[in-house]
């Protein structure tokens, strides 16, 4: 017979986050049940195509799962679990041999706007679609600073990047998503 | 529309446009990917726990191993080891009961050799179980 939480799928989410911690399968997956919406998304965001996003969530997911021994209050759950994304995230990335660190000349990428396919140059498109157009060290920059609300010296915390990259990346990144999806005048 | 940020006019850090825009992005859910993942960890803790009870075998192994041969020793070197120590004993009480306190002492270096080298022996084995 099954000990642990009555009713997981009522239960508070540090209820969850306590029971799993006591290796509760049953909890931890009702915490993937409540929190993969925002990882995946957060993911897809960050990667180029969203098969690789999927994948590196369920990566997460096992990594929090190993070291839920290692998170010391229910509370400090989402922090301590963006982290662990953003650190799946940039582990992926070194395996692949990226370097988010190179700051892509602005002129190259917005000219290359002219190329795109009707539906997306000079025309509202939608954030997904302008985040891929990003490098991967402005999308990474872009999504924590305006998608997650992190600031600057956070994300230099997070990524281990320095100061003067993620601002140039934020600054770089900004411009040309608020190009993109903003509608010419005609 | 151009954005021109400098010194004079930085860019905002927080971007409320942008962050809007975040926020309306729907966030991908099914089933499909909780049970993926349920999946994995349950294969994981099944893996976790067979080495466990791999590593639990292989130090009873271990341990009964070590206990033969404490055992085989012990029944091979005790009664010697017990007699020499009985002997010093004797010796170094004669010695002293005669008035002689330094070949009291050297009749008990031995006794306290061997007792040194148990005790030092036991930390050593205790120390080893405790890691």
């Amino acid at each position: 017979m099954r000990r642990g939480l009555p009713n997981p799928g009522s239960a508070p989410e540090a209820a969850l986050i306590l029971a799993a911690q006591a290796r509760d399968q049953v909890a931890f997956a009702e915490l993937v049940r409540r929190r993969q919406g925002w990882l995946r998304s957060l993911l897809r965001r960050m990667c180029r195509n969203d098969a690789e996003a999927d994948d590196l969530a369920q990566e997460a997911f096992i990594r929090a799962w190993d070291r839920l021994g290692d998170l010391e209050t229910p509370a400090a759950f989402p922090g301590w679990f963006r982290r662990v994304a953003v650190t799946t995230f940039l582990m992926a990335r070194r395996r692949q041999k990226a370097n988010l660190d190179s700051i892509d000349d602005e002129t190259v990428q917005i000219a290359s706007e002219d190329s795109l396919p009707d539906s997306i140059a000079g025309a509202r498109i939608d954030l997904q679609r302008a985040l891929q157009r990003l490098s991967d060290g402005e999308r990474l920059c872009v999504t924590l600073n305006h998608g997650e609300g992190m600031s600057h010296a956070e994300i230099v915390d997070l990524t281990g990047m320095a100061l003067g990259t993620v601002k140039s990346h934020c600054q770089r990144g900004t411009e040309k998503l608020r190009r993109m999806l903003t509608p010419e005048k005609a | 529309m151009c954005y021109h940020w400098n010194e004079r006019n930085p860019m905002p850090e927080h971007d409320p446009d942008l962050k809007r825009a975040f926020a309306l992005v729907d966030d991908p859910v099914d089933d499909g990917f909780t049970v993926a993942v349920s999946t994995r960890v349950a294969r994981k803790e099944r893996v976790r726990s067979a080495g466990r009870w791999a590593q639990f075998g292989a130090i009873m192994v271990a341990g009964a191993a070590v206990a033969y041969g404490v055992v085989g020793a012990a029944q091979s070197l005790g009664p010697t080891l017990m007699g020499e120590v009985g002997l010093g004993l004797a010796q170094a009480h004669g010695a002293l009961a005669g008035g002689s306190l330094s070949a009291g002492l050297g009749a008990a270096v031995i006794p306290l050799f061997i007792a040194v080298a148990a005790g030092v022996g036991g930390l050593a084995v205790a120390r080893a179980t405790v890691d």
